[in-house]
């Protein structure tokens, strides 16, 4: 009990502290947000008023204890452009992204199942083969991998390119998304199959003469999966980052493109909202990994902390 | 001698090699990657125009240089200064374990590693204004973590053997014992498992000038020229093949100069 609650105050003062830096990022150190939105030949008089209205002028702790209360209630504030609330927004693109990571993730799954079990099986080069694959998959940016898998759907007509939202077009992009997630599931799955091989569980298990694939899906798998759910949220974490650019390739009406267009138009709330609400959902789902390692590894070692 | 530290030469040659290229290539190219000919837009591939020209009529093979050679020079620049904080910041954290800077350092690493990189890169450098310098610096900013947390470990594998202690009886100071004694023993291990971190590096850098939050626009940067093909792609798809190629190339060439380093060990 002493252990959950340590890891929960960890990622309780994660939260607040990257909450705290966000905040900083977008109050303090822009000299004066409200010139930026109203742009530099704005007289004093509307720059002032406008500092009034979003209540720029009050002390840091104050404005901090606001924009926390405002998070709570799902308020990012308005957006400086479109003056609308920026809630609706974030949530709406971020189900799409959600989606198409979601799809990637499942797709990484099944690739990183299969290739150690062919790995497993077949014992020849096929390893090694998968090792150098997955390693140089890993390493390519999937702005490049977006782009040749987009020169080759205009090329032959795959799939629609521009059809904004609809099934096509998020299945596009958690097939590019997928590369990155695939190759380093499937890097650990088969560095721990390789481990796993030597332990006397299996070789006890191969002397009592069960099959190869026996041993893989009843024996090996399942321990073999724990490394692989710690890595999770850091592969999350990099396949958000990915879904930022890919989206934008594919006009996917993601966070991604969100993000692309408030760089555009320097609407600094839009940001803000878009990075606070990234930070909660990578502390809730780190939350998630941890505990779900807890409790499936058989062992309830020390729960990991920093 | 030269066979003992053959991986290491076949690295850094590796990537030297291809950074140099980058470098020559674009000393010798004949057209200017920022002059605007008019006349010449979107031209496709051809003896003159190796990658055809792009919708201002500017040479791609010309840019992709350019852009390729900046690419190199941030991400290493970078790489460098965030080997070096990480390196400084681990060896203290390491050294004064337990302590409340050790536990401010170890948090601080934490927070980066919850976050994609991507998206912080991004809201910084929107907030800090587009341009190089804060490109250096954010990018420094985020990729510190990684040595930072392996440095620590190391060193505090490290610390309770003789030499360290002796060191430590002779009366020298802590940031002495740290720098000269501590880490230079760590640091070929750090160096070794942080090349990985390059590509991740230049796929960062080419993300955020694809954001247009790279160098500024006159300027090529491959970020840059790829969102510019992606609006001429069903078009000109020539625009965007070059540079993305170049990537491509950079990323994989580095990686495997990483994988060879890493088997030394």
């Amino acid at each position: 009990m002493n252990q959950i609650g340590r890891v929960f105050c960890y990622y309780i003062s994660l939260l607040l502290g990257l909450l705290f830096l966000n905040f900083l990022l977008f109050n303090v150190i822009p000299s004066d947000p409200a010139r930026i939105m109203l742009g530099p030949n704005a007289d004093n008089a509307a720059v002032e008023h406008l500092r009034q209205e979003f209540d720029l002028n009050d002390p840091l702790i104050k404005q901090f204890t606001h924009y926390i209360k405002g998070l709570l209630s799902f308020d990012l504030g308005i957006s400086y452009t479109t003056r609308r609330a920026v809630w609706p927004d974030v949530a709406s693109s971020f189900k799409v992204t959600l989606l198409s990571s979601f799809g990637a993730l499942l797709l990484a799954t099944i690739y990183s199942i299969i290739s150690a079990y062919i790995s497993f099986v077949s014992k020849a080069g096929f390893r090694k083969f998968f090792t150098a694959l997955n390693s140089n998959l890993m390493s390519v940016p999937s702005l490049v991998i977006a782009i040749v898998f987009g020169l080759f759907c205009i090329r032959w007509d795959l799939l629609s390119f521009a059809g904004m939202g609809d099934v096509r077009n998020i299945l596009m992009s958690a097939l590019v998304l997928t590369v990155y997630p695939s190759a380093s599931l499937s890097q650990i799955l088969l560095e721990q199959t390789f481990i796993l091989d030597k332990q006397p569980y299996i070789i006890g298990a191969r002397s009592l003469g069960f099959t190869n694939s026996f041993i893989f899906w009843k024996r090996l798998l399942k321990n073999a999966l724990l490394p692989w759910l710690s890595q999770i949220s850091n592969i999350i974490a990099i396949l958000i980052g990915g879904a930022a650019v890919v989206e934008v390739v594919f006009s996917v009406p993601g966070i991604g493109r969100l993000l692309f267009q408030a760089v555009l138009r320097r609407d600094l709330p839009v940001l803000q909202g878009i990075l606070a609400t990234v930070t909660i959902c990578f502390i809730i789902i780190n939350i998630l990994t941890e505990f779900g390692y807890w409790l499936l590894n058989p062992r309830k070692g020390k729960i990991h902390v920093v | 001698m030269l066979y003992k530290y053959r991986r290491l030469i076949i690295a850094s040659g590796i990537i030297a090699g291809l950074w140099l290229l980058f470098e020559v290539w674009a000393l010798i190219v004949s057209a200017s990657p920022t002059e605007v000919v008019l006349s010449e837009r979107l031209l496709s591939p051809s003896i003159e125009h190796w990658f055809g020209t792009d919708d201002l009529g500017r040479d791609i093979l010309s840019r992709t240089a350019y852009g390729a050679r900046l690419s190199f020079r941030v991400s290493i620049i970078a790489w460098f200064a965030s080997l070096s904080l990480g390196l400084f910041l681990g060896g203290i954290a390491g050294y004064w374990e337990g302590s409340l800077l050790d536990r401010t350092i170890s948090w601080c690493t934490g927070a980066l590693f919850i976050m994609p990189y991507m998206i912080i890169i991004i809201a910084a450098l929107s907030v800090l204004g587009p341009g190089l310098e804060n490109a250096y610096l954010v990018l420094t900013f985020i990729a510190w973590a990684a040595p930072a947390r392996m440095t620590r470990i190391n060193v505090i594998k490290i610390k309770t053997q003789d030499f360290v202690r002796t060191a430590h009886a002779m009366g020298f100071s802590p940031l002495s014992i740290i720098l000269k004694a501590i880490l230079p023993a760590v640091i070929p291990t750090v160096l070794i498992a942080s090349v990985g971190i390059l590509p991740e590096l230049i796929a960062l850098d080419a993300g955020l000038s694809f954001f247009g939050l790279g160098v500024r626009p006159p300027a090529p940067s491959l970020g840059k020229m790829i969102v510019d093909g992606l609006s001429n792609l069903s078009l000109a798809w020539w625009i965007a093949l070059a540079p993305t190629f170049a990537l491509g190339l950079i990323c994989i060439s580095v990686n495997i100069a990483a994988r060879i380093l890493r088997n030394a060990t």
